[in-house]
C-alpha cells in the first residue's frame, strides 16, 4: 500500500480487524476494497487475518474457554483433526435453527439423538496443579534440588530461556520460552552418587475433590512433552530424553525427603523417551505417557530428564517445552465408535 | 430412516464437519461483517445437504463446498449491494480463487492457533474468552472491564497480530520437520 493512501502496513489490517468486529462504516469497506484490490501481498495477509478471526470467533470458542482446562475429544483418538471434528460439532449444536430443523426435519431424530450419545465417550481435561508447562512464568535458572512444594518446577542446573521460535512482543518483551537441561546432577538424596542426568520435576497436588470422587479404572493420567535438540545433527554423545511420571500416596510436601528411594511405592508410573544425537532441522520430539490413576493417588511426581551417554559439563541446547497433564475420564459405559455419531 | 438414508447422513455430517472451519473462513473472507458471513454460512449448509447428491468422491467435498459458498456469497452481495456497500464482484472472485489456493496453508493455520493460545498471557486468554466465549459482545466487555471500547477493540487487534505471528512461526517449524 502506497503512503499516499494514508494507509500504513499495521492500519490495513486494523482496518479488517474493524470491519470483522462489526464496527466498519460503508466508508471502511471501500477503502479495504481498494487497499485488496491494488496489493497482492496484502490480500495474502487479509486471508490470514480473516482464517484467524474466524478461528477466534466461530472455531475456537470452546478451545479458548477451556485453554489448558477441558478438551474434549471422541473416541480415544487423540489427533488434532479429531479434536477440531469435536469443537466443530460442539458448534454445530448451535448452529442455525435452519440447518438443525431441516435435518432432523428430514432425519428423523437421529440427529439429535446421536449428539446426546456422543457427550457420553471419553472427556480429557489438563490437571490444573501443573503450573506453567510452557515455562513462560520463569526465567533465568531454576530452583535446584527436588521440590518441596507442589505445582512449581525445579531440580538439576537448567534454565528458562528465549529458543530460536520464542515471538517477540510489541513492548519488546518475548513469548516462548523454553527450559534448557545444562548439567547433569546427583540425586538429592545421594550427592556423591554420579551426575549422569540433568532431571527437573514438578510435584503435581491430585488431592481434589473431583479426582477423590473417581473410581479406579475411570481414569488415566497422560503426561506429554516436547523436547527439543537444537544441537547439529549427529552430535556427541547422544542423550536420552526422557518425560516420565510417577503416582504416589503420602504427602507431596514430603517427597523430597526420600526422592528417589520410593520410586518402588509407586501406585503407578509410565514413562517415555528417546534417544537425539542433535537435529540440523530442529526437529521438535513429542513425547507422551500414559498411566491408570489408582483412586487412592494423592500426587504426582513429574520428571523430565535429559541424560547424556557419556559425562558431560554443558549438555548444550538440549530443551523442553509444552509440558501437559492430562486427565483422561472415561466412565465405564458402553464403548462406542464415535467418530461422527456412529454406535455401535 | 432407512440405512441408505443413514449413511447419507452420515457421510454428510463427517465431511460438514471436517470442512466446516475451512468454510467460515472462507467466506469470512469474502464477507468480513460478520452478520453477513453467518448468514450466507446458513445457506451454504442448507444447499450443501441439498445437493449432496451431486458429490462424487468425498475428497472433493472442500473444493465442491467452496464453489457453493461462493455462488451464495455472490448471490449476496447482489442482493445487498442495493442498499450498501459490499466488496465489488471482482474482488470476491479473486479473493475467492486466492483462498482455494491457500486451502490447505489456511487449514495448517488454524491448527496451529491452539498451540498459540496457549502461549498468550492470561489477561489476554481472559480477553479473547471474554469477548469470543459464547457471544459475549466486545461492547458488553468493555463496561465490565471498565475499559473504553475502543481501548479494548485495539487490545484484540494486538492479540490476533501476535496470534498471527505465533501462528506463522509453528506452521514454518512444522514444515521443517
Amino acid at each position: 500500500m502506497s503512503s499516499s493512501d494514508g494507509v500504513n502496513g499495521d492500519q490495513r489490517l486494523e482496518l479488517a480487524s474493524r470491519i470483522m468486529d462489526g464496527r466498519g462504516s460503508d466508508a471502511d469497506l471501500q477503502k479495504l476494497q481498494v487497499l485488496l484490490e491494488d496489493d497482492a501481498e496484502f490480500r495474502r495477509e487479509y486471508l490470514r487475518y480473516a482464517n484467524l478471526v474466524s478461528a477466534l470467533g466461530d472455531g475456537c470458542e470452546s478451545e479458548i474457554a477451556e485453554v489448558a482446562k477441558v478438551a474434549v475429544e471422541v473416541g480415544g483418538s487423540r489427533t488434532v483433526a479429531d479434536r477440531q471434528v469435536w469443537l466443530a460439532y460442539r458448534r454445530s449444536l448451535t448452529l442455525s435453527g435452519v440447518l438443525l430443523g431441516l435435518l432432523i426435519g428430514l432425519l428423523g431424530t437421529s440427529l439429535a439423538w446421536s449428539m446426546s450419545e456422543r457427550r457420553l465417550v471419553v472427556t480429557v481435561e489438563a490437571v490444573r496443579g501443573l503450573a506453567d508447562g510452557g515455562f513462560e512464568s520463569l526465567s533465568g535458572s531454576l530452583p535446584s534440588g527436588f521440590p518441596q512444594t507442589v505445582s512449581a518446577w525445579s531440580g538439576d542446573t537448567a534454565e528458562v530461556m528465549k529458543t530460536v521460535f520464542a515471538v517477540e512482543t510489541a513492548d519488546g518483551g518475548f513469548r516462548g520460552k523454553s527450559l534448557r537441561f545444562v548439567t547433569p546432577g546427583s540425586d538429592a538424596t545421594a550427592l556423591q552418587g554420579p551426575a549422569t542426568s540433568c532431571d527437573v520435576f514438578q510435584i503435581v497436588d491430585l488431592r481434589t475433590p473431583k479426582l477423590r470422587g473417581l473410581r479406579s479404572g475411570e481414569a488415566s493420567l497422560e503426561l506429554a512433552a516436547e523436547f527439543l535438540d537444537l544441537r547439529p545433527a549427529r552430535a556427541e554423545p547422544p542423550v536420552s530424553l526422557y518425560c516420565q511420571m510417577f503416582v504416589f500416596r503420602g504427602v507431596p510436601e514430603e517427597m523430597y525427603r526420600e526422592w528417589p528411594r520410593r520410586n518402588g511405592e509407586a501406585l503407578a508410573s509410565a514413562a517415555a523417551w528417546h534417544r537425539s544425537s542433535g537435529s540440523g532441522a530442529r526437529l521438535p520430539v513429542h513425547l507422551n505417557a500414559r498411566c491408570f490413576l489408582p483412586h487412592e493417588a494423592d500426587f504426582v511426581v513429574v520428571q523430565l530428564a535429559a541424560r547424556p551417554d557419556t559425562p558431560l559439563a554443558d549438555l548444550g541446547e538440549v530443551y523442553v517445552d509444552e509440558v501437559s497433564l492430562r486427565l483422561r475420564l472415561q466412565p465405564t459405559l458402553p464403548e462406542r465408535e464415535v467418530l461422527l455419531g456412529r454406535s455401535r | 430412516m432407512g440405512a441408505r438414508e443413514t449413511d447419507r447422513h452420515e457421510r454428510f455430517q463427517g465431511l460438514y464437519l471436517q470442512h466446516e472451519g475451512a468454510l467460515r473462513s472462507f467466506l469470512r473472507t469474502l464477507l468480513p461483517v460478520p452478520s453477513d458471513a453467518t448468514e450466507v454460512m446458513q445457506n451454504v449448509a442448507i444447499v450443501l445437504w441439498r445437493k449432496f447428491e451431486d458429490l462424487g468422491a468425498s475428497s472433493e467435498f472442500r473444493r465442491w463446498a467452496f464453489g457453493v459458498a461462493r455462488l451464495e456469497a455472490l448471490q449476496f452481495r447482489r442482493m445487498k449491494a442495493r442498499d450498501r456497500h459490499v466488496f465489488d464482484e471482482g474482488l470476491l472472485q479473486l479473493l475467492a480463487s486466492e483462498a482455494e489456493q491457500d486451502a490447505d496453508l489456511l487449514a495448517t493455520e488454524r491448527e496451529a492457533l491452539s498451540e498459540c493460545l496457549q502461549k498468550l498471557e492470561s489477561s489476554q486468554r481472559l480477553l479473547i474468552t471474554a469477548t469470543y466465549g459464547d457471544g459475549a459482545r466486545l461492547d458488553e466487555y468493555s463496561k465490565r472491564s471498565g475499559r473504553t471500547a475502543m481501548s479494548v477493540y485495539k487490545a484484540i487487534h494486538r492479540i490476533r497480530m501476535r496470534l498471527l505471528d505465533c501462528v506463522r512461526h509453528r506452521v514454518i517449524r512444522r514444515a521443517d520437520r
